[in-house]
């Protein structure tokens, strides 16, 4: 019913933009991305891109280039296996990961795996820490990483190939080709990893990553066409299939393993008309696993959902000072299982997204989203935030929201075990950020608090069963900072970078820590250039985490501080090519992020990159 | 090395660990006296399991005893299922497909079987050899074959090598020595339905009794084998089998509100059981079972239950990410103890 109102609503306001509204001068950026919002809606919060060069330099993995760069906190289950990450000091299943503007976490389980996404495919991943919800839907209660494949509409034809290898045969490849000119531009891309990764385990005698394998290859297509002044279409796909063994503890264990494959594809018809924008996406996504419980046999477990999501956008764009979209959203999903029951599930949902520049001092956002959907009881959500900025080298931002996360096709379709009555998790969450901007150097902190309620967790029953409910509330007070400093003098640059995040995440009956959330995290990068030498310091540290939910000071993950370095040199004028060594963990520290799951000591990894 | 250290540390300081919120145990002192008490088997995750060892007058607790036993040595793998004992030894289940061998009196390491398991359940030894339930898969995972590839192992003492195997064509879990025979009931999580005698000496089934539930758990008392059945579907049956010629006795029909019936012990001219958190005694004369329970324990998550004279001991596995705790009630129900143990405490075996 309530989306059905929205759409009435949509319709008059529609036609009140296209009447008033006809002489507006229409821009096409150069470089276009599928996601506007995180451009025109993210002003209010903290916002840090990762552009290419930073992706390049970084291994292949969405876990090791967050890991490094971002205050996100990760727990991997061994090098390559699973991997979870705590931003904010939310769970897993509160970090929301955005393709293209759509939102990719798994309908199974609600989060995403980051060691299934492959960086290398997207020339900008951005990391908007906070809620996000009203705009990005379930999940965005930590904060969203967005995927995006940019599209540059002007006459090129490029290539660029990267080839690496390096310590327990890994192996990694991205190739990607660009040809535009100023109507048409289409990117392909295929990436490639593997390793045998079976490194040693510091401390233990002779042991090794048994059963540690794994493989993946991604292929992507981003293509744009600008049909005439008004009209344009952009298709983004992605193939992704990958295998992983699962690591053992000890020897004589049960091997098995993991196969993800996804896919997802996205259409979308803008039509640009003066003041106003139509915005039309349709999407299909799917996702497959399969767990194979003893490699010995070709038996397998496995969970699947096939997505599909149409989307409607009329945005109005008033005196380059105020933006106003209404957004109407269908959603439907269809999964089946081992182990849940086969189900469609249906969610429509309408928006509201307001911005509005009132000076170049002020600048405030406003947005809302209401969902309806038979499956589970969800709440109204909202951001308002905005921007100030009364001198030119500093930015107050203030910001208020609220966010959930839907229960997953586990929480509520496991035979026998789900729970159909469930709600949202939801979490109100106010944050206030300082921003310095000067020539060389910009610095950042960010205080917020989140209260999470209606935590979905697994609750023991009686007789072995467990099932789900909406029971804990969560409080979580935190500080971030981060930090980018570049200088240059003759030909020598340098260029640093660092984060701090301090997280206290607690459990509101017990007063305890989460478990698996860090009280610190650092990380810090130098780069210097000279001419055609590069060299890259990354230093990594994770303070200690709790395993145990009652804060047993025994049962923990010890603090670590990891560093990689990395040397290159680039060759060549018109094409360039470079040749580059890196040392990961430099100093062979011994160390953890899951219990009993050591990561690798030192190891090396060779690198060829060609652009032609 | 900062690690190492650190796990040392863990490891001394485990000791200390001792905290009883009824009665506050002091930490245990003395090393290598691991008698007149009881060990409580910490099941703990994939990685990770503990043993605890409590003394019999309850007057101290000492946690993880084999890593404070055998420093040097790797731990006793993760999801430890059970514990069996043979003379002075103790063989320790893990689901890691590994049973460490102990001194049962010191937990100093004897040795290890780490081959020829898959999802090893529960042992015995029998006529010289150890004899070890398989789950090997689950039907879950392998619909076809997962009910039908169970196993029993058969270890040579010494060497601790599998001799060979005694496939069941049937679900394999409890084990127990009798009168020289094995009787390995067939059940697990509400599927199976019988129970199955070896010959130890031809290493051959000679006999299967046929139920009308899944059997659980079972005990013999004076002559008789007492098999609990149930799943969360039909109604519970307490099932009594003449040791002399093994044949079903007598069968009693639990009431439907008692499904899912679990942990049978039989002590004192008692049967005693559990419905979720609930703890029934019926006296082993009863023609009926009747739905009062004699207490209900304050258990999070109701994990076990071990009956001992007149002491009842129930295992709570909390939220099964925090340290559980053994409840200690008299016969009547009345709390008398609460020990904090390690993750997921899943047995008690007195010592």
């Amino acid at each position: 019913m309530t989306a059905k109102k929205l759409f009435l609503f949509w319709i008059l306001l529609l036609c009140q933009i296209v009447c008033a509204q006809q002489d507006s001068i229409v821009k096409l950026k150069e470089v276009v991305v599928s996601d506007v919002c995180l451009k025109n809606f993210s002003k209010t919060q903290s916002v840090r891109v990762l552009n290419d060069s930073v992706i390049q330099k970084n291994a292949a993995s969405l876990t090791s280039l967050l890991n490094f760069n971002s205050t996100i906190y990760f727990k991997e289950n061994g090098l390559g296996m699973v991997s979870s990450p705590s931003f904010r000091g939310t769970t897993a299943q509160q970090t929301a990961v955005i393709w293209n503007g759509i939102n990719i976490n798994s309908q199974l389980n609600g989060q995403t795996d980051f060691n299934t996404i492959t960086t290398k495919d997207f020339e900008n991943i951005t990391v908007r820490a906070g809620g996000g919800s009203s705009i990005y839907g379930s999940s965005a209660m930590g904060g969203s990483i967005h995927l995006n494949n940019e599209l540059v509409f002007n006459n090129q034809f490029q290539n660029d190939l990267f080839l690496s290898y390096g310590s327990f045969n890994t192996f990694g490849a991205n190739y990607k080709v660009n040809v535009a000119n100023e109507k048409t531009a289409m990117q392909l891309s295929i990436s490639r990893n593997s390793s045998s990764n079976d490194y040693e385990y510091l401390g233990f005698n002779n042991r090794k990553n048994e059963n540690g394998q794994f493989y993946n290859t991604a292929l992507n297509a981003s293509f744009g066409y600008k049909i005439n002044r008004f009209n344009s279409i952009k298709f983004y796909s992605q193939f992704y299939d990958g295998e992983r063994h699962f690591s053992l503890f000890s020897s004589s264990e049960t091997k098995t393993k993991y196969k993800d494959f996804n896919t997802r594809n996205l259409l979308e018809w803008e039509v640009i008309h003066n003041a106003v924008t139509s915005n039309l996406k349709i999407a299909f996504l799917s996702e497959e696993y399969k767990y194979f419980g003893n490699i010995d046999y070709d038996d397998f477990t496995f969970g699947k959902v096939a997505t599909f999501i149409g989307k409607y956008a009329i945005s109005y764009h008033w005196n380059d000072k105020m933006d106003l979209h209404t957004i109407v959203d269908f959603n439907e999903n269809k999964g089946s299982g081992s182990n849940i029951q086969k189900v469609k599930r249906t969610i429509a949902s309408g928006s509201l997204l307001f911005t509005h520049d009132v000076s170049t001092v002020f600048n405030y956002e406003i947005s809302v989203k209401k969902e309806e959907t038979a499956s589970y009881k969800s709440p109204i959500l909202f951001s308002v935030g905005t921007n100030l900025a009364p001198v030119s080298y500093y930015n107050l931002k203030l910001n208020f929201s609220r966010n959930y996360r839907i229960p997953t096709y586990n929480d509520l379709y496991w035979e026998q075990l789900g729970n159909p009555n469930l709600k949202a998790e939801s979490s109100y969450q106010g944050e206030i950020s300082n921003i310095f901007t000067f020539k060389k150097w910009r610095i950042s902190g960010t205080v917020y608090h989140t209260r999470i309620s209606d935590m979905i967790r697994w609750i023991p029953k009686g007789g072995g069963i467990v099932s789900p409910e909406n029971t804990a509330k969560v409080s979580i007070i935190g500080f971030e900072s981060a930090l980018d400093w570049a200088i240059s003098f003759h030909q020598h640059q340098f260029k640093c970078s660092a984060t701090y995040a301090y997280t206290q995440s607690e459990d509101e009956a017990t007063r305890k820590q989460l478990i698996y959330v860090p009280f610190h995290k650092m990380t810090a990068g130098l780069a210097y250039s000279f001419k055609r030498f590069a060299a890259n310091y990354q230093y990594l540290y994770n303070g200690k985490v709790f395993t145990q939910s009652d804060n047993n000071p025994d049962k923990i993950v010890d603090w670590y501080l990891i560093s990689n370095v990395d040397l290159a040199y680039t060759l060549g004028n018109i094409s360039k090519y470079s040749i580059g060594f890196k040392v990961l963990n430099l100093w062979n520290e011994k160390y953890q992020s899951v219990e009993n799951r050591p990561l690798p000591g030192r190891n090396f990894n060779l690198y060829l990159t060609f652009k032609f | 090395m900062k690690s190492f250290k650190l796990y040392l540390i863990a490891l001394l300081s485990s000791v200390f660990l001792v905290s009883c919120s009824k009665d506050e145990l002091p930490e245990y002192a003395s090393s290598g006296n691991y008698h007149n008490g009881f060990f409580v088997v910490n099941e703990g995750n994939s990685t990770a399991s503990s043993v605890s060892f409590v003394k019999s007058d309850f007057s101290a607790v000492m946690n993880n005893i084999f890593g404070i036993e055998n420093p040097s040595q790797a731990g006793i793998g993760g999801n430890v299922q059970s514990i069996f004992f043979d003379e002075d030894n103790a063989y320790i289940i893990s689901g890691s497909n590994t049973i460490t061998v102990v001194d049962r009196y010191t937990f100093k390491l004897i040795g290890r079987v780490t081959s020829g398991l898959a999802n090893p359940r529960y042992g015995v030894v029998a006529n010289g050899k150890i004899y070890v339930t398989n789950s090997n898969t689950y039907s879950y995972i392998n619909p076809e074959t997962g009910n039908t590839d169970d196993y029993v192992s058969v270890i040579n003492l010494t060497t601790l090598q599998v001799e060979s195997t005694i496939n069941m064509n049937a679900l394999a879990d409890k084990i127990l020595l009798i009168n020289g025979k094995l009787y390995v009931t067939n059940g697990s999580f509400g599927e199976g339905n019988s129970l199955m005698i070896i010959d130890p000496v031809t290493d051959t089934i000679t006999k299967t009794l046929i139920f009308g539930n899944s059997p659980n758990s079972m005990e013999a008392y004076n002559g008789k084998l007492y098999v609990l059945c149930s799943s969360f579907s039909a109604d519970s049956e307490l099932v009594r089998i003449d040791l002399a010629t093994d044949e079903i006795e007598n069968t009693i029909t639990m009431p439907s509100t008692l499904s899912n019936a679990q942990f049978l012990n039989v002590e004192n001219d008692q049967f005693y059981f559990a419905v979720n958190s609930d703890v029934f005694a019926s006296a082993i004369t009863a023609t009926s079972i009747i739905d009062t329970p004699l207490f209900t324990s304050t258990a999070a998550t109701f994990y076990g239950l071990q009956v001992k004279n007149s002491a009842i001991y129930v295992e709570d596995a909390k939220d099964y990410i925090s340290d559980g705790q053994v409840l200690v009630y008299g016969d009547t129900g009345i709390l008398a103890y609460q020990i904090n143990v390690g993750l997921i405490p899943n047995g008690v075996y007195f010592n």
